[in-house]
């Protein structure tokens, strides 16, 4: 139900930096409290593993967009609507480089 | 605690999310497609104009000609190539369900495209562009940016849809 997961690239900065470590669960998706600004890793089918925060939420759907934190970032539009199946899980602790 | 776990990470490898950059860039505009088309119909008023008004044909007739039909051929080319870009990585699955014509507009494109290189003709050329504004439109909206239509400010004055800033 934990993951240790390995940051790579800078489009979180300066939040999260490459080589940071996070520890993700998908227990707070399980119990609804994935919030707006969530930090979470998910599978893209186009990007692979990203980790992002939460632009906007489907509930209905149980869909997600999400954004980066510079303007570097792939945008909403390209990362598309994430299932929340593809959720790999929501940033519990972060380890900085 | 850092290193225990970059430790860990050297003996494990645990699993890579990657906080993506900017390739790819995220830098689309339909504007280059649009000037594109426009050209396109601006080559075939000038071949017009020059099959009209050379009594001669001589060579520099024929070199001429040659030019503005290749500046034709290239530009219906980077139409269907700048659409291409934009309906390949920009389009999402979401953006076919919210606009379900996008598909057959792009392949009209395509198609009108192509039909622009092989002939030389103003009514084809007028509806290429009609189209690339209609595809323009569309991805303003995914964008949530309003559009506005004007005349492009050079000739052939065809209309142009622009986004509002």
């Amino acid at each position: 139900m934990f993951r240790i997961i390995k940051v790579e690239g800078e489009s979180m900065f300066p939040e999260y930096n490459n080589g940071d470590y996070v520890i993700v669960s998908r227990f707070p998706l399980l119990f609804n409290m994935i919030k707006i600004n969530s930090v979470l890793v998910f599978n893209s089918r186009e990007y692979g593993i990203l980790i992002k925060k939460v632009a906007d939420m489907d509930k209905a759907q149980k869909r997600y967009f999400f954004k980066g934190t510079n303007q570097m970032s792939i945008t909403t539009e390209m990362i598309g609507a994430i299932d929340a199946k593809d959720i790999i899980g929501a940033v519990l602790l972060h380890f900085k480089k | 605690m850092y290193s225990i776990i970059d430790f860990l990470d050297k003996k494990f490898q645990f699993t890579t999310a990657k906080a993506h950059c900017d390739i790819p860039c995220g830098i689309y505009d339909p504007i280059t497609a649009q000037i594109a088309a426009l050209t396109v119909a601006r080559m075939v008023d000038l071949i017009d104009e020059h099959h009209s008004h050379s009594a001669v044909q001589d060579k520099e007739f024929y070199n001429r000609l040659v030019r503005l039909i290749t500046v034709k051929e290239e530009h219906s080319e980077k139409v269907k190539h700048e659409i291409r870009i934009i309906f390949g990585d920009f389009i999402k699955s979401e953006h076919l369900e919210k606009f379900p014509e996008l598909p057959l507009l792009f392949h009209k494109i395509m198609q009108l495209g192509s039909a622009d290189k092989q002939k030389s003709d103003k009514a084809s050329a007028v509806e290429l562009l009609d189209k690339v504004n209609r595809f323009a439109e569309i991805f303003w909206e995914i964008k949530g940016i309003k559009t506005k239509k004007a005349k492009a400010p050079y000739a052939p004055n065809l209309e142009f849809v622009y986004p509002e800033h």
